[in-house]
């Protein structure tokens, strides 16, 4: 869970852009709100960003804005109301999500090439292969994910939100909570995984844009 | 859509479940029961709103505003008492009177003159602010901040000390920051310019600091 921050001050030093143009950009929701983290530090209150994440937008948002206006810029990132319609072929050719996880997981008219896959439900096949691929989750447990993701997620409206998988005496559940949100354990519990469902999209929609 | 869109005029005592609206005037008090969307709303008098209020328009105020929900509009320009529950958002605010919100204030241009408390973020493109009374946020952000005290309430203060028009923040990050009648715990900006009557913790400035010899500041650091 415990990725490199990079603070704002270094931030703005190393991109050279303005604190004008960061709380422009936060207003037009360039830049999620969840990437603002803000900590203590021995001089006070600092803002501190996700390192890769934020340079990584910064560098589109500088690349973009020439050729767009600031709001259609904010179409482009908001991920979760991303609008994409992707074929059964260019999934397993693009090798965006791993076989074992498409054949499992659709249709039978997507299988065929009849019908594509909608943003969400790459989002959810994306998800359940993460966690499957990083060995943390067996085969049964993924069709558990996966229903639970379709029946909940779309109750968010595109609000960000968390998916947690935990586990307690070998018997496993998930549950979609919204960020922020501190969420407690009894002592038997062990949590196998935490992923921000933004960053998900994030990332799906990277590999397919 | 727009074909949907009624306008209402409300006169007196009088409430109203809210949705989808055309152009809403309100004179007296008026009560909306749910979530509420209109292209312009003219209040003179008092608005509740339980829910959020979307305002494509200008909203005018003359009076007095509650809002459970979030409020979002266009411009948001007249004079009286504004409390928002979660938060604002909009493009243009021209306002004199008092702003109260429990979450963050997100506006283009904002001129201000009163007193305001943002429980959150004060962010906006350019801030002019004259203070009439207290002012509170956590944090301030945003390309131009101007933070001035008004005539009339140092005036004022000289008759009665109680409810001292000062600015008090956390944080203030701008570009070019001018402040005057402020508490502020970190100040950072390319140009900082402290005017009288300041107490700063630590001003973080990149081309140029100014402040003024009534103000204190313990640390100043150039980056």
């Amino acid at each position: 869970m415990d990725r490199e921050l990079i603070s704002k001050k270094d931030l703005l030093e190393l991109t050279g852009i303005s604190y004008g143009q960061l709380y422009r950009w936060k207003r037009k929701q360039l830049i999620p709100e969840e990437w603002f983290v803000r900590k203590s530090t021995f001089t006070g209150q600092e803002t501190f960003f996700p390192k890769d994440l934020i340079l990584a937008r910064i560098d589109k948002i500088l690349n973009m804005k020439d050729d767009l206006s600031l709001d259609e810029l904010a179409g482009k990132f908001s991920p979760l109301h991303f609008e994409a319609a992707v074929a059964h072929h260019e999934l397993s050719e693009r090798n965006i999500v791993s076989m074992v996880v498409i054949e499992r997981f659709s249709t039978p008219a997507q299988l065929s090439g009849a019908e594509s896959y909608s943003f969400e439900q790459l989002l959810y096949l994306h998800t359940v292969d993460r966690l499957l691929s990083g060995g943390e989750m067996s085969l049964d447990e993924a069709g558990v994910l996966a229903d639970t993701l379709r029946e909940h997620f779309p109750k968010f409206e595109g609000k960000p939100c968390e998916l947690l998988f935990t586990r307690k005496m070998g018997v496993s559940s998930f549950a979609l909570v919204s960020v922020p949100a501190d969420v407690y354990y009894d002592a038997g519990v062990k949590l196998v995984a935490r992923l921000s469902m933004t960053e998900m999209a994030e990332r799906l929609s990277g590999k397919l844009g | 859509m727009n074909a949907a869109r009624s306008d209402v005029r409300m006169v007196g005592t009088t409430s109203s479940v809210g949705g989808v609206l055309g152009k809403v005037r309100i004179i007296g008090e008026c009560e909306m029961y749910s979530d509420t969307d209109c292209t312009r709303l003219n209040c003179v008098g008092e608005a509740k709103v339980q829910g959020h209020l979307r305002v494509e328009g200008t909203l005018k105020l003359t009076g007095e505003c509650k809002i459970t929900g979030a409020l979002q509009a266009g411009e948001i320009r007249g004079t009286g008492n504004l409390e928002i529950q979660s938060g604002i958002r909009g493009d243009v605010l021209k306002f004199s009177g008092n702003l109260d919100t429990d979450g963050d204030c997100e506006l283009e241009k904002a001129d201000l003159s009163g007193a305001f408390r943002v429980a959150g973020l004060l962010n906006a493109g350019r801030l002019n602010l004259n203070m009439y009374g207290p002012c509170r946020a956590q944090e301030i952000g945003g390309g131009f901040i101007r933070i001035r005290k008004s005539k009339v309430a140092t005036m004022k203060g000289w008759i009665n000390s109680d409810g001292a028009a000062r600015l008090h923040a956390r944080v203030i990050e701008g570009d070019i920051v001018e402040l005057h009648h402020t508490d502020a715990g970190i100040v950072r900006g390319n140009r900082v310019i402290i005017g009288a009557g300041c107490k700063i913790g630590r001003i973080e400035y990149r081309q140029e600091l100014r402040v003024d010899r009534h103000s204190e500041v313990k640390e100043r650091v150039q980056l």
